[in-house]
């Protein structure tokens, strides 16, 4: 007989609750007003509170911002904060949900050059295709990096969670950063591609400049906007 | 052992039924022992083209659920002594073939003969998955046009896929027919060419089909477009049977005819 239970990776919707700076009082009153307005999607809903943009984490008080939450229908059920507030979350019996990179402000924007390592789950991972991807296939590099050295076809489908690279014809979709890496990009020697996507950002063929079309390029994410640079 | 054959393109009406009837005549004309399976069950097309539809008595699916045995099924062709047909069933649909009745078929054909050529239906369902499941290599069929050459890429992922090769970690080797081809309509920019539809599909040109009225002709008549030594068409599918078997052929009528003198002076 096998084991009762089996993990499985998944990805579950969540409402993030971003807090750029936090005062039991204010937050009270705003969650109150936010909450009145969207009481039928809040009312129950995982939340994670991200501390990411916050400023003055290492005083802030975590019970009371929590118990503020619970008070107004929002049930938190991680806390999104810097390795300082560990022990706290911990108490409070919530999962400590790690900043995914920690960016120091000013080089935020710099875009064209980044230095930075890509995320842990993402290093030295890489799904090679060698094949062609043929329409109505669908390719999802897991947690890696995606290098097709073939084409990928009209209908076809490539998803990864890192880069995605085309050393083919892209005609058909690719999907980057799929589980929410904004710092993903696609690279393609062809871009002939259906639609293109990083973190959710999306562009379909026909909002793309034509002097792209059919030529090597990279798409990169900035402020929330799909950039399409040549190579 | 026999070699399994699919000729297969996803999309209906682009010449699946003709190449096979081709091929398979022609590969018999080789000297090479040939059996042709028409798995389009419910449309029975084959035996037409190859002339024999007054000769049917049992059928594949008869074969399949055990009514007649393959002996009295197969129909032997009255031109070449080494060509076979089992042609499907008109009366049924195509959940009538399983794979393990396809499997028995096919294992007892494999004893005595060379090739045994699969002529898929049209379409990715059951009938096309059973026709390319057991296939060693397939002949995907293609006309130079866009819907054509989508579907055709869609159903080579299918056989990377769906196949026993590809359940095993090997894969079918995979041939591009391109049929209909018009030289003229090609020049005009009307239709694909070759290389644009080699580069879309990426897959290793077997031949190049020439549009023909002889193709039509033959067809009615129910006699292989390949025994007629006199059309283009005819030529291009020996051709192309010729790099099957492993030969280096040069490719013919690829360019539109030049009208000569006499033929711009009097007409062609």
């Amino acid at each position: 007989m096998g084991t009762p239970f089996k993990f499985k990776g998944s990805l579950v919707p969540l409402t993030i609750l971003e807090l750029q700076e936090f005062e039991p009082h204010t937050l009270a009153t705003e969650l109150q007003k936010s909450t009145a307005k969207n009481a039928a999607f809040l009312a129950q809903a995982p939340v994670v509170v991200s501390l990411e943009h916050a400023s003055d984490v290492d005083g802030i008080d975590l019970e009371g911002l929590l118990n503020a939450c619970r008070e107004h229908g929002i049930r938190p059920i991680g806390v999104k904060a810097p390795d300082a507030l560990a022990s706290a979350i911990s108490d409070a019996q919530l999962a400590h949900v790690h900043l995914g990179k920690h960016r120091p402000a000013g080089e935020h924007d710099s875009g064209a050059k980044k230095t930075e390592e890509a995320p842990e789950s993402q290093q030295g991972s890489t799904m090679v295709v060698d094949k062609p991807v043929r329409s109505g296939q669908q390719i999802y590099a897991r947690d890696a990096d995606l290098i097709v050295t073939a084409s990928v076809s009209p209908g076809a489908e490539i998803i990864a969670d890192g880069n995605i690279h085309v050393y083919g014809r892209l005609a058909g979709r690719a999907i980057a950063g799929a589980s929410g890496n904004q710092d993903a990009r696609i690279f393609c020697r062809a871009l002939l591609a259906e639609l293109i996507s990083i973190a959710g950002c999306y562009k379909l063929s026909d909002d793309f400049p034509k002097r792209f079309w059919g030529n090597s390029i990279q798409v990169s994410l900035e402020d929330d906007a799909l950039r399409i640079q040549k190579l | 052992m026999a070699k399994i054959v699919v000729v297969t393109s996803g999309k209906g009406g682009v010449g699946k039924t003709t190449s096979s009837a081709a091929i398979g005549t022609g590969l018999a004309m080789k000297g090479f022992k040939t059996v042709l399976i028409d798995f389009d069950v419910g449309l029975r097309n084959l035996d037409l083209i190859m002339g024999c539809e007054r000769r049917v008595v049992y059928d594949f699916i008869n074969v399949i659920n055990g009514e007649a045995n393959l002996k009295q099924a197969l129909i032997k062709d009255k031109r070449f002594d080494n060509l076979y047909i089992l042609p499907a069933s008109q009366t049924r649909d195509k959940d009538a073939l399983t794979q393990e009745g396809v499997q028995k078929v096919l294992d007892e054909l494999k004893q005595d003969f060379d090739y045994i050529l699969c002529d898929s239906p049209a379409g990715i369902e059951q009938g096309a998955q059973m026709a390319l499941y057991y296939a060693d290599e397939a002949i995907v069929v293609t006309n130079p046009e866009i819907a054509s050459v989508r579907d055709s890429d869609r159903i080579l992922g299918v056989l990377q896929s769906k196949s026993l090769k590809a359940e095993q970690g090997e894969s079918v080797k995979e041939h591009l027919l391109l049929t209909r081809y018009n030289p003229e309509r090609v020049e005009n920019g009307d239709m694909l060419t070759v290389e644009d539809v080699e580069e879309i599909l990426a897959v290793p040109l077997l031949g190049v089909i020439p549009e023909s009225e002889s193709v039509l002709n033959a067809s009615n008549r129910g006699i292989p477009v390949v025994m007629d030594e006199d059309s283009t068409a005819g030529m291009a599918y020996m051709d192309a049977i010729e790099r099957f078997l492993g030969e280096k052929v040069e490719y013919r009528f690829l360019e539109a005819e030049k009208k000569g003198f006499f033929k711009r002076v009097f007409g062609g």
